[in-house]
């Protein structure tokens, strides 16, 4: 009996063939079902994003699973089964553990770290659970998997920083002005872009929210999908003077923001910072206003730089997230390993307390005047006996387990005791 | 007799002062180091923001304003106990030396500490000072008070002795 994954990911599979093999929720029902019917697979989850097809499994016979299994995706899909055989990787036993729990923390990720397939690994062990597919193999390492991507989330920066240019955007204002609760922003012209980044702002409390544009109708328009307050374009300065965030995305030339505008409105503002988010190209914010002292001025290239920076800062959690999956791992074969012994080391327990527990009552019948105390020594006594009997047999099976070869101990054990046929 | 029981009470005296002076002067003490690492630290934040070259210090050190805040509440903090310390000092000065005013090179400099957090601290009560010019001056206070507490220690004078 194996534990392999095999599939096909962004890693090594252009987007065609990928999305060619995407098995969308009702068809994987039926391949479920389909699959678990050949007997060739114990178990089985199927794995389907638009980044990933996977299949992790339970077989005798994992060769021979894999090939099965693949067929009839290809069959259901209608792809060409050699296509899809040429890119298949395949990952057994400790490989498939660690890349289950790789994939599930978002190692394996597109964009490391991000946070959407942590839920999509769960929807397929809970679609795959539901065709009873599942069994306790893939049970116990699709909640192993579950514990170890949250533990990866939150002891290490894994998911932290924004790699998107407007959550960047946010971020810097909160390594500005520390919590963004009642902190107002004006939005300069209307773009697709800066409405999202302001979204991004107001999500996190930032009110009220100012929009001013050229175009009256324009701003009024995004003043009502944003719930804010339209200016009109002229008295822009006094907008200036009451906010705390600038988003600006005009289409203009030449900078609608100069200098002498910003140093007038800094001098009313007592000290107050003034973070300006300059997404338009050409940039709307003259260059030399972000000299001026607690003004911060970050243009769509300054927020790339941020972004490659926060895409470098994942990269190194990154580093750190390995090294506690692949103690996961390990801790996670101890545990197989543990299971495959345990029904023997109970079966081996039993055994001997039968014996034991039979044993003393045939003596303590022959005992009738034994005082209450002689009968709890003999229990005692008995009791340690076939503790000390057991302490090396059970030990020497959790060893060969960890060691990766408990089949030829547990077979022994079985004779040796008698313990009947596995 | 009086005049033994006289001896008696003013060394109890300067015992008191001495053990206040120096629980002041710690506690005074604590909250301008703190003072002083969130001056570095708003330093260290700004120029990160400014240059836009966001390294490792980015993403550990805290909020501009928040580091703000914290050198504004320690000093607050701090201020009025160096104050007291320093008043103590000048004190005990009186009772052990008869002069309250001396010229000890020690004394001079924790004169110029408690000036330059008095003008700090009237600068950002009144003045509106904050962020760089606030913690700029914070170094420079912390500066002349570590100046003067290893002067204390390691020089000989009257404070040495």
């Amino acid at each position: 009996m194996a534990l392999f994954v095999s599939g096909l990911s962004h890693r090594n599979a252009p987007v065609e063939l990928r999305e060619q093999l995407a098995v969308e929720e009702d068809k994987l029902r039926e391949l479920l079902r389909d699959i678990s019917s050949t007997n060739a697979v114990r178990e089985a989850i199927i794995l389907s994003t638009c980044n990933r097809v996977e299949v992790y499994a339970v077989a005798d016979v994992p060769g021979e699973a894999r090939t099965v299994m693949f067929r009839r995706l290809c069959r259901h899909r209608g792809v060409e089964p050699a296509a899809v055989e040429a890119v298949l990787y395949t990952f057994a036993e400790g490989d498939a553990v660690r890349h289950a729990f790789r994939v599930a923390s978002s190692l394996d990720s597109m964009v490391i770290g991000e946070p959407q397939i942590l839920g999509q690994v769960k929807d397929a062990f809970a679609l795959a659970q539901s065709c009873e597919a599942v069994g306790p193999a893939l049970h116990a390492l699709f909640t192993h998997a579950f514990a170890v991507a949250k533990k990866v989330r939150t002891e290490t920066e894994i998911a932290r920083h924004a790699v998107s240019v407007s959550f960047a955007a946010v971020e810097l204002a909160k390594k500005i002005f520390g919590g963004l609760e009642g902190k107002a922003v004006l939005l300069v012209g209307a773009g697709k872009m800066s409405e999202l980044a302001a979204r991004h702002l107001v999500e996190q409390g930032v009110f009220p929210v100012y929009v001013t544009n050229r175009t009256w109708g324009r701003a009024q328009e995004m003043a009502r999908a944003l719930s804010g307050t339209a200016v009109p374009f002229d008295e822009m300065s006094t907008a200036l003077a009451a906010v705390d965030i600038v988003i600006t995305s005009t289409g203009a030339p030449e900078p609608v923001i100069r200098r002498e505008l910003v140093q007038r409105v800094m001098h009313g503002r007592r000290g107050r910072p003034l973070f300006f988010i300059d997404i338009a190209v050409p940039r709307d914010v003259e260059g030399t206003v972000d000299s001026l002292d607690d003004v911060y001025c970050y243009d769509i290239d300054d927020l790339k730089q941020v972004v490659d920076a926060n895409i470098r800062e994942r990269v190194r959690e990154a580093h750190r997230a390995e090294i506690l999956v692949e103690r996961e791992v390990a801790k996670f074969l101890a545990k197989l390993g543990d299971v495959e012994v345990i029904p023997t080391i109970v079966s081996l327990r039993e055994r001997l307390e039968a014996i034991r527990s039979g044993e003393v009552k045939r003596t303590l019948a022959r005992l009738p005047g034994a005082t209450l105390e002689t009968r709890e020594a003999i229990e005692a006594m008995s009791t340690a006996i076939v503790n000390k009997i057991l302490h090396a047999p059970i030990t020497k099976l959790r060893e060969s387990s960890r060691a990766g070869s408990p089949r030829s101990w547990l077979e022994l054990v079985h004779e040796l005791f008698g313990l009947g046929r596995r | 007799m009086g005049r033994i029981r006289w001896v008696n009470v003013s060394v109890a005296a300067v015992c008191v002062i001495v053990v206040v002076y120096t629980g002041l002067a710690l506690v005074g003490i604590a909250a301008l180091v703190l003072n002083f690492a969130g001056a570095v630290m708003y330093l260290l934040q700004e120029h990160q923001l400014r240059a836009k070259r966001l390294g490792t210090l980015y993403y550990t050190l805290p909020a501009l304003a928040t580091l703000d805040r914290l050198t504004y509440r320690t000093l607050a903090f701090g201020f009025p106990f160096l104050t007291t310390g320093l008043i103590l000092g000048v004190l005990w000065a009186g009772t052990a030396w008869g002069s309250v005013f001396t010229f000890d090179p020690l004394a001079l400099s924790s004169y110029v500490a408690w000036t330059v957090y008095a003008a700090t601290l009237a600068g950002r009560a009144a003045g509106g000072w904050h962020g760089r010019r606030a913690a700029y001056f914070a170094i420079l206070g912390f500066a002349v008070l570590a100046l003067t507490l290893s002067a204390g220690l390691f020089l000989p004078g009257k404070h040495g002795g």
